[in-house]
């Protein structure tokens, strides 16, 4: 039995900034330890630097002790033979993770061939052994597969079984589910916590996520600049924060906008009805026609004037194909679409004044702009669908009005894009929206790359936003926790087909179809007693000022 | 970061140097070289390099630094030329081909692209002289011709990496169309691979030129050009090696310069920039 | 894909050659000729009848080997050909052979040592020699190591049947001045190929399972890296090809240059034709070759 990992006073510099400042924590064998905070945070540093795979010149400070093994104190090819043999680590992007021209089989027993832990068939045999293990059993994924004939789900899978091949002490996972759809997430978690309890590891769970923490973990580290600010046992935690920071963290991540209240007899502004959207399969010149997919199937539903319609589906389900044929940039293949009681075509047969009235936020802050154009620009693109553009000073006034209804200052126009926050970018993109008054915003996944704190901000912005300009909002988001707090009704997507819509409220707490049920179970929770408000009791332990 | 220090790179301040006396050299002989270039004195013949010729004097009695200075003026000719006709058909080609991937008008381009890369400039260019005789302008075509594919490529490359952007699925949510997107968004984007792209095929188009004209199927006499400068001195090499050594050194610099010169561009022009997030 | 490719390359060849000058028996006999000389050449030829019958007439016969007669040497081209060909071949392959054998493993050492003396010392050399001409090479290498040293002669092909060793003596020179700046481009890509390679997610993966640096490298970025050089190998292929023409002439070898420059020269379009009908084809199929070879090494481009 290991007496688990001790970390004393990490510390890690690159050039002349310190990343990483007095990080110690301690992981006791058989137990998850979460280690949480926002991008830029220096968790995964924190990870890299216990594993010995800082990037070059980068230097590291402090202790780690696994056992009596002192970590820092062994050279390169000590810390290989510990690396898989005794902790093993698993990355947050499994599509990238693998090698691509590999069979997984190849990848997993490569563990145990470079320790020298098995001849070469005796490898291959333990290889289908682990991967049966983690769910991939050789019918469904045999060794001989390559990773890019798997699901995301399964490619993650492998990386565990990578990594878990030789049993190892620890297990350090860096985000390992944040990639990943909802339903996918929790398996693998329950495939992790499974692991650490059958085989006694240690597991350093690092994520942004609280509520994945609040299932989980025994205990979690709080970190923020590269410094933990607080830790503790993780109900304890929820229930008697005290550092300002976790405050706003926890705050952030529970945070309900104003509610609104929706005049009851409004007309129908977006009116869908037995939608169906294809693609055809890919043709080339010479090559036969690939099979045809359909995206949408049959799908109906309507938004009111004002109304916010929220949108939940996986990956794959066909949530952007639709978002993309509302607004006329797909072709349809059945059915009808209306806004304001006119027919929307597809290309170029949709008229001008028709673009004009529904508008897109994107979920990509930083690809959503050209690089080259400046910020009032790229603002000010969609005027140019209006019958009069305003021109000259109208379309200055234009752009800076927008600018200070999304919180941001006129001056900002004459920047580069790249001179901007992740957040105010949004706040950019959600301005570009809206300069040309539409009366429908549609938002694909426009909070989902935000950490959680500016997320909050984004939210309260929409909803002020929607009071203000009388907007409807397609909502389209994976997050059940957002799409409860922003949408009055919303619609459950799946394979092209809607199979429940309703009210928000309704259908998040009572669902009736089985695969809203199967959502609604996946999405991990903070348990709802354990956010009453944040009490003073010295369970958990402050480090550094406030 | 680090981006308010702007410095060049070194490679662009060596390569640019280099570029430079080239250019000079072939600028300033325009109107002045050390010896006439056309006046032969054989009775000054190969002499090495010294006080009277700096470089030497060839078979004819040529003097070797004027010769050069004018060649260099048809090997940047020439150059200029090949890189024009391959941006000029290649480049609209690119973003034609990127504006409709997936259909068969890209798969069309690219095919036809793949076959042009079938037929080197030298073949293009036996092709071409075996029917219309050997000069500059042929081989200015030849080149050419064998650019646009190069050009067609790295152009449809970028573009589609810009197509797939965010920013322009929202200009097509504005109502933009292809032509105009392209011009708008994909042009400006894809400017610096071209301009770095440019200056290699530059570099490309003097090597080939000199080897076109060293078989006798480029410029003509009596227009200087090294490659021909070479095909003279083959015969004289055991007792006069300064008529081989120097030419091709004149080459050797001249491409490295252009060569350090765009990998300098690549450095400066790239997505460092777009690094300060 | 392939014979559509070949296809299209033969009408534009032909085109050239047999369309262009109007009409390619005038053409051929010059000025001066009489106009009863060039029709009996018209019909010698075969010019007689549409470009489309003509077209076929000349693939079809192609197809059988059938290249046409050299109108200066009264031979088949198919002999002459042939006879070429052995000198010409080798000479690319040699080429090919060695620069690859170059550069591979020098780009490889030169990635691993990213940074160090090693590194750049390498770029620097390889920057220089692409600036240089091979065929100016050929040169200085003939004047050190054949009339200087003596160990080689300074050109002429002695022919197969006199035996191996000579015959490859005497394509040394030539192949490596040849491979010399395409060994120097190969390095380069080799090297930014497993650079690049270097940064992706899946090498960390492969440390963290306790994989030393070297073996990352040979293990993982190797083989993924090798997928860009061999889109340049195959990008190179013609290069070569022209430049083994051109190389010909420094060493007066017999190969298929010198036969095509004679034939411009001589006016003799049939020979023209065929030699560059020859030459496209050699550098489709290695292209096609190429894409064989990247579905043998990135499992994501072979058909399910």
């Amino acid at each position: 039995m290991t007496s688990g990992l001790q970390v004393t006073d990490l510390g890690v510099q690159i050039g002349d900034q310190t990343l990483v400042d007095k990080v110690s924590f301690t992981i006791a064998p058989g137990r998850i330890c979460g280690l949480a905070g926002e991008s830029g945070s220096g968790k995964s540093l924190t990870a890299l630097g216990i594993m010995g795979l800082l990037p070059d010149g980068a230097r590291r400070t402090g202790t780690a002790i696994l056992d009596d093994l002192s970590l820092f104190a062994l050279d390169e090819k000590e810390m290989c033979a510990v690396r898989g043999q005794r902790i093993g680590m698993i990355f947050q992007e499994p599509m990238t993770a693998l090698n691509p021209v590999r069979t997984i089989g190849d990848q997993v027993a490569e563990t145990l061939l470079v320790h020298s832990a098995a001849s070469r068939d005796e490898a291959y045999d333990i290889a289908a052994e682990k991967l049966n293990r983690v769910g991939l059993p050789a019918s469904r994924a045999g060794l001989q597969r390559y990773p890019h004939e798997l699901s995301g789900g399964q490619r993650q899978r492998v990386m565990i079984a990578q990594a878990i091949a030789l049993r190892p002490d620890l297990l350090i996972a860096d985000e390992p589910t944040t990639a990943l759809d909802v339903t996918t997430q929790a398996s693998i978690l329950e495939l992790l916590g499974e692991l650490v309890s059958e085989d006694g590891m240690s597991m350093l769970l690092i994520t942004h996520d609280l509520a994945v923490l609040a299932g989980v973990s025994t205990n979690i580290n709080i970190m923020q600049n590269g410094v933990i600010v607080e830790s503790g046992a993780t109900e304890a935690l929820f229930r008697h924060h005290r550092h300002a920071y976790t405050k706003k963290l926890f705050a952030a991540s529970r945070h309900i906008p104003r509610q609104i209240a929706l005049p009851s007899d409004t007309e129908r502004l977006l009116d869908v009805s037995n939608l169906s959207v294809g693609y055809a399969g890919k043709r080339g010149l010479f090559a036969r026609q690939g099979p045809d997919l359909t995206a949408v199937n049959d799908v109906s539903f309507s938004i009111a004037r004002g109304e916010s319609l929220g949108l939940v589906g996986e990956s794959g389900c066909g949530k952007s194909t639709l978002a993309r044929t509302i607004l006329g940039l797909q072709a349809l293949r059945g059915g009808q679409i209306s806004l304001l009681g006119k027919n929307v075509g597809s290309g170029q047969h949709v008229p001008a004044s028709l673009r004009a009235a529904m508008q897109v936020v994107f979920q990509d802050p930083y690809g959503s702009f050209n690089p080259r154009h400046r910020v009032g620009r790229l603002i000010a693109e969609p005027l140019h669908l209006l019958a009069n553009p305003p021109q000259g000073a109208d379309r200055e006034k234009d752009i800076e009005r927008a600018l200070d209804e999304v919180g941001l200052a006129a001056s900002d126009k004459h920047k580069f894009i790249h001179e901007f926050s992740g957040g105010q970018r949004q706040r950019i993109a959600i301005a570009r929206a809206l300069v040309i008054k539409p009366a429908l915003v549609i938002l694909d996944e426009a909070v989902s790359a935000l950490d959680v704190s500016i997320r909050a901000q984004i939210i309260d912005l929409l909803v002020e936003l929607r009071v203000s300009h009388g907007l409807s909002y397609l909502f389209i988001s994976h997050d059940l926790t957002v799409v409860r707090s922003v949408t009055e009704r919303v619609m459950v997507m799946r394979a092209g087909q809607i199979v429940e819509q309703g009210d928000t409220a309704d259908i998040l707490d009572n669902p009736a179809h089985s695969y809203t049920k199967q959502l609604v179970a996946a999405s991990p929770q903070i348990p709802a007693d354990w956010l009453a408000a944040g009490g003073q009791h010295a369970k958990s332990n402050i480090k550094g000022g406030a | 970061m680090a981006s308010a220090s702007r410095r060049l790179p070194v490679a662009l301040v060596l390569g640019a140097c280099l570029t430079m006396v080239f250019l000079l050299a072939a600028i300033i002989s325009l109107v002045w070289t050390p010896h006439p270039v056309d006046a032969l004195n054989i009775a000054n013949k190969l002499r090495p390099p010294g006080m009277d010729n700096l470089l030497g004097t060839d078979h004819f009695g040529r003097d070797m630094l004027s010769m050069l200075m004018v060649g260099a003026r048809t090997s940047i000719a020439v150059a200029i030329g090949a890189v024009t006709v391959g941006m000029a058909l290649g480049v609209p080609l690119g973003l034609v081909a990127a504006s409709r991937h997936g259909r068969w008008l890209d798969d069309l381009v690219m095919r036809g692209n793949d076959l042009v890369f079938a037929f080197p400039s030298l073949v293009i260019a036996i092709l071409i002289t075996a029917v219309f005789g050997p000069s500059a302008i042929n081989a200015i075509i030849a080149i050419g011709i064998f650019n646009m594919p190069v050009f067609a490529r790295v152009t449809r490359g970028g573009a589609l990496t810009i197509w797939s952007q965010e920013y322009v699925l929202a200009a097509r949510v504005a109502g933009k169309g292809a032509a105009r997107i392209s011009v708008e968004h994909i042009l400006p984007n894809v400017a610096n691979l071209l301009i770095v792209q440019g200056t290699i095929q530059f570099s490309l188009a003097i090597l080939i030129e000199a080897g076109l004209s060293y078989v006798g199927l480029g410029a003509q006499p009596p227009l200087p050009s090294w490659g021909r400068m070479l095909a003279d001195s083959q015969t004289m090499i055991s007792f006069a090696p300064h008529v081989a050594i120097i030419p091709g050194l004149a080459i050797i610099i001249t491409v490295l310069g252009l060569n350090l010169t765009g990998d300098g561009l690549r450095d400066l022009l790239d997505p460092r920039i777009r690094r300060q997030r | 894909m392939l014979g559509a490719s070949l296809l299209v390359a033969s009408i534009a060849i032909f085109v050239m050659i047999e369309l262009v000058p109007g009409d390619p028996a005038a053409f051929m006999l010059g000025l001066n000729a009489a106009p009863d000389t060039v029709a009996a050449l018209r019909t010698e030829l075969g010019l007689d009848g549409s470009p489309a019958e003509r077209y076929l007439r000349w693939i079809g016969g192609m197809i059988v080997g059938d290249f046409g007669t050299s109108y200066t040497y009264q031979v088949p081209v198919a002999e002459l050909v042939a006879a070429r060909l052995f000198v010409s071949l080798p000479l690319a392959i040699m080429a090919l052979l060695l620069s690859t054998i170059i550069a591979i493993p020098i780009g490889l050492f030169a990635a691993s040592r990213h940074g160090k003396p090693a590194d750049w010392s390498t770029m620097g050399i390889t920057q220089i020699f692409i600036a240089v001409p091979n065929f100016w090479f050929a040169m200085i290498l003939v004047m050190i190591f054949a009339i200087q040293l003596r160990w080689f002669s300074a050109g002429g092909f002695p022919g197969w049947d006199l035996g191996l060793l000579a015959s490859l003596k005497a394509l040394t020179l030539p192949a490596i001045s040849l491979a010399l700046p395409q060994a120097s481009i190969l390095t380069r890509v080799m090297r930014s190929a497993v650079l690049e390679t270097l940064t992706q997610d899946y090498i960390r993966t492969a440390r963290a399972k306790g994989l030393s640096r070297r073996q990352t490298l040979f293990n993982h970025a190797l083989r993924n890296a090798l997928i860009p050089v061999l889109t340049i190998i195959g990008l190179q292929f013609s290069f070569l090809i022209a430049g083994a023409i051109i190389i010909e002439n420094v060493f007066f070898l017999p190969g298929l240059g010198r036969l095509v420059f004679q034939g411009i020269t001589q006016r003799d379009l049939i020979v023209v034709e065929s030699v560059v009908m020859l030459l496209v084809f050699a550098v489709i199929l290695v292209t096609f070759l190429v894409d064989i070879a990247y579905a043998l090494v990135d499992p994501r481009l072979r058909r399910q």
